[in-house]
């Protein structure tokens, strides 16, 4: 940095010495025009993904069978698929069903990994040793094992389970709710080393020892003074597993193991996509739709996870 | 040094037993697993129902399931059975193929690892010297455009990716480059040596391709940052004050002390080596660990999966120890102590 850069970094720091970190950060944020695009751009996609929603609940698995296979038209704007389906409404409903997962997935994440790493982090010891051992050992078993044995293990139970409270769709439900619950399972193990090692350097400040010698319970150090310290770090990596988790949807679907259709999703189109390719037919629409909706959908959200990240970094300062 | 070395390999040793219990857990009480991998065995075989009870049987033994007079063994003895021949290196065989387990991870490892290691050396030679360039560069052109490229890079899926690459050179419609599929030509047994090495490597540069390209976006981000963590130190501005030549500077003080960061991010990518792509390795055909692993859940057959993951969990126990050993190598302020 040279010495006109700190001077003019020096100004600032003062001119809005005022400003709270927080307003700071999305100060920050609204300057990123990368990660300004990723949130205009996502929530288009979420506006005629979910927006659409009613009508394309009704018509994702219509058939008609003397249509298939034709390529877009003003009456299908992205064609149709071999069953007659249009594309269109089956690519808003995979969108939405997409972003779903995504988000599920990064809430499951901050749950159990922020829960893990909160109290590995602060009580230490050999709870510490114990938990960071689990997790060692779910980083080195095989992620589709995981996936697998899950579904093998949950689904018939789910489904009897779902069907049993009244849900409609059970077996649809409980597809999408396994696969939710194995991608989550190995999402939270980074959430989890993160937030340890922020909250193991957090806890021997001077604030949190003072907030000790009050007389504070463990979980009221935890809640008012440990959890809106590591807030940023939270955020940034709940918005980096929603990308993450997609991601890994659409690898699971490629493997067959992802939600089964006729339920959408960008990751099952894609895969279908890819099962039609031939050299005799390029049906050029069947995977160009749904792997531009993923790559489009992911980039954004990186891109303002990447924007969170610079943004909240509190060395920016 | 080698005490220290000493005492961290005994210290792993409960850390691995623990694994093993976890392990062992895992794949006994996934349900439907154990009755499956018996039931593998004989099917499909024009046997009779007894011949059929004795390969069940013997499975189920072989399997520490039941003992040699066909009573169930408890879940603990198994365990401990299961601990006490993996312990002698019988790792058993292949439920699927009619092979020993060692044999077939023999046959796949080579591949990934090949693959593996290139593409890993080429993610570090493109995604060091970048987020270098970033760091300096910070917010200029080439930070902004990099950290775009890399990251939309990172975006884009990875079976599109793959199956472009296939659709585009690999097909005689537009660029038959590249084979589509496989480890070898058909005629490998009339190819002297270079040959034989020259065609290898023509069929995975596609595969490496593929596992390369998303993962410039994470390495470089992380050298970027660490970069510029370095450069806002005070001993950065003293060198630079006492007049120490700028690319001095870089190499000496900067880059020395970002390789920490570095040598813990290769660590904890040192497992993966050897796991392998599932995808990648089903988008090309290549016969693979990732493959192996997929196609042995698949099947349920328990001896693969117990091997592979174990064998995963000893190389995430072996990589701590080595990060930690590098760690004590690169900075003198780490003591063996």
């Amino acid at each position: 940095m040279t010495a006109a850069n700190m001077a003019v970094a020096n100004h600032e720091v003062m001119a809005d010495g005022g400003v709270s970190p927080w307003r700071r950060a999305a100060r920050r944020f609204g300057h990123n025009r990368a990660a300004m695009a990723g949130l205009l751009v996502l929530a288009v996609l979420v506006v005629i993904c979910y927006g659409t929603l009613p009508w394309t609940l009704g018509c994702y698995a219509r058939q008609n069978l003397h249509d298939t296979l034709r390529a877009p038209t003003a009456a299908h704007l992205m064609g149709t698929d071999r069953l007659g389906r249009d594309l269109f409404s089956r690519w808003l409903l995979g969108g939405a069903i997409s972003m779903g997962i995504g988000l599920a997935s990064a809430a499951i994440s901050v749950v159990i990994g922020v829960g893990v790493g909160v109290v590995a982090g602060y009580s230490g010891g050999r709870v510490d040793a114990v938990l960071m051992r689990a997790v060692d050992v779910l980083y080195g078993l095989p992620y589709i094992l995981l996936v697998i044995l899950l579904r093998v293990a949950l689904v018939g139970r789910m489904t009897g389970t779902l069907a049993w409270m009244g849900v409609p769709h059970p077996r649809e439900v409980a597809g999408i709710g396994v696969l939710l619950i194995g991608i989550g399972s190995v999402s939270w193990l980074t959430m989890a080393r993160v937030i340890r090692g922020q909250v193991m350097s957090l806890r021997n400040r001077p604030f949190v020892e003072a907030a000790r010698a009050l007389g504070l319970s463990p979980g009221r150090v935890i809640a008012k003074h440990i959890l809106p310290n590591v807030v940023g770090p939270i955020v940034v990596y709940a918005t980096l597993t929603v990308p993450a988790a997609i991601l890994a949807e659409s690898f699971l679907s490629f493997l067959g193991l992802g939600v089964q259709p006729p339920v959408p999703t960008w990751g099952n189109l894609a895969s279908a996509g890819v099962a039609a390719i031939n050299p005799i037919h390029i049906r050029w629409w069947l995977i160009f739709w749904p792997c531009a909706g993923l790559t489009v959908g992911l980039l954004s959200l990186n891109f303002i996870g990447d924007g969170l990240r610079d943004a909240l970094d509190p060395q920016r300062d | 040094m080698t005490s220290y070395i000493i005492r961290r390999l005994l210290l792993m040793v409960p850390t691995l037993l623990g694994m093993t219990f976890m392990l062992f857990a895992v794949v006994r009480f996934a349900p439907g697993l154990r009755e499956a991998g018996q039931a593998n065995v004989a099917q499909g075989m024009m046997q009779s129902k007894q011949a059929q009870k004795q390969e069940q049987m013997l499975v189920a033994q072989r399997l520490h399931l039941v003992d040699k007079n066909g009573h169930p063994i408890s879940l603990p003895m198994q365990y401990l059975l299961w601990l006490k021949s993996t312990c002698e290196g019988h790792l058993g065989t292949s439920l699927e193929y009619p092979e020993p387990v060692l044999k077939l991870i023999e046959q796949r490892l080579p591949v990934t690892l090949t693959i593996n290691l290139i593409s890993m050396i080429v993610i570090y030679l493109v995604a060091v010297p970048g987020g270098l360039l970033a760091a300096v560069n910070r917010d200029r052109l080439f930070d902004r455009g990099y950290g775009l490229m890399s990251l939309a890079l990172y975006s884009l899926p990875m079976i599109w990716v793959g199956s472009s690459l296939l659709g585009f050179f690999a097909n005689p419609e537009f660029f038959n480059w590249f084979p589509a599929a496989g480890l070898h030509a058909t005629n490998t047994q009339s190819m002297d040596f270079f040959q034989y090495i020259g065609d290898y490597f023509y069929h995975i540069t596609m595969p490496i391709a593929c596992s390369t390209y998303a993962g410039f976006a994470f390495l470089s981000k992380q050298v970027r940052g660490s970069i510029l963590d370095n450069l806002g130190q005070d001993y950065i501005r003293t060198a630079r004050a006492k007049g120490v030549k700028g690319s001095t500077v870089m190499l000496r003080h900067v880059f020395r002390n970002s390789l920490l960061t570095l040598i813990t991010l290769t660590g904890m990518s040192l497992p993966g080596l050897l796991g392998g792509s599932v995808i990648v390795e089903q988008i090309f055909s290549i016969d693979g660990m990732g493959r192996l692993a997929y196609t042995a859940t698949l099947a349920r057959d328990l001896p693969v999966i117990q091997t592979v993951a174990l064998i995963g969990s000893v190389l995430t126990l072996l990589s701590y120890l080595a990060v930690d050993i590098c760690y004590a190598m690169a900075d003198p302020r780490v003591s063996y102590a």
